[in-house]
């Protein structure tokens, strides 16, 4: 991270450029100020999170999933087959390495928000077949419909409701499950 | 354009940035609201790794 301490002296304006920098906590802060900014249509999103939607689409068929979330077992329930592409790999999921041969293979990709972060997003969108249901999904994925451009059909991210709650969480170590003053959401593509 | 140039050109920059909070799992900064996203683990850097 470049001038930790000063961070807040930079404008709102170099702080979303951050999302474009190389280094990647400087990029989680980008993303982070991208999801204080947006506007997120509250009334086009459903109150529904990730699992229950990869559950309600991947029921019976294959599904890739990038990135080891909490839920999956119970995706491994229901799906034909299930894909778990993660970089740390662990017991039963793939490696990285094999992301262009499974995911092209999917009917629903599910992949993390964090693929903005590391820039790799496009690349994995330009695996998915055209007849797959792709999901981006997580804290870091941004509640917008400019996704929809680029083959997406459902975002699952998060708004925070309580801002003191939530900042008291990151500042303590909070995880996913355990971060409070939030909600999640999903948009999903109309028509 | 990319994916992400897309997604800042909707933004309404003009809010002042009033706090950054860095933990291990999450990012969070305050500007006109709170936004979050995921920390990612020191020392990576893009490029190195593919997802």
């Amino acid at each position: 991270m470049r001038e930790p301490g000063f961070l807040t002296d930079r404008s709102t304006e170099e702080l979303v450029r951050l999302a474009c920098s190389d280094s990647l906590l400087e990029a989680a802060v980008g993303m982070a100020t991208i999801n204080s900014l947006l506007e997120v249509d509250l009334d086009g999103c459903v109150e529904l999170n990730a699992a229950e939607l990869i559950l309600q689409k991947g029921e019976g068929r294959n599904v890739a999933v990038v990135g080891h979330f909490p839920f999956l077992p119970q995706v491994r329930e229901k799906a034909q087959r299930l894909w778990v592409i993660e970089k740390n790999p662990q017991a039963g999921d793939f490696p990285e390495a094999v992301a262009d041969a499974l995911i092209p293979q999917a009917d629903v990709v599910a992949m993390t928000g964090t693929a903005l972060t590391n820039h790799t997003l496009e690349h994995l969108l330009a695996l998915c077949s055209p007849r797959a249901y792709v999901m981006l999904l997580g804290d870091t994925a941004p509640l917008s419909p400019v996704f929809f451009e680029y083959g997406v059909d459902a975002v699952c991210g998060t708004v925070v409701i309580d801002s003191e709650m939530a900042l008291r969480c990151v500042s303590q170590g909070a995880t996913f499950r355990q971060i409070r003053g939030t909600k999640r959401l999903a948009l999903e593509k109309q028509g | 354009m990319g994916i992400l140039d897309d997604l800042m050109s909707t933004l309404d920059v003009s809010a002042s940035v009033e706090d950054i909070r860095v933990g291990m799992f999450h990012t969070a900064v305050l500007t006109r609201r709170c936004g979050l996203a995921a920390s990612m683990p020191r020392g990576m850097r893009c490029g190195k790794i593919r997802l």
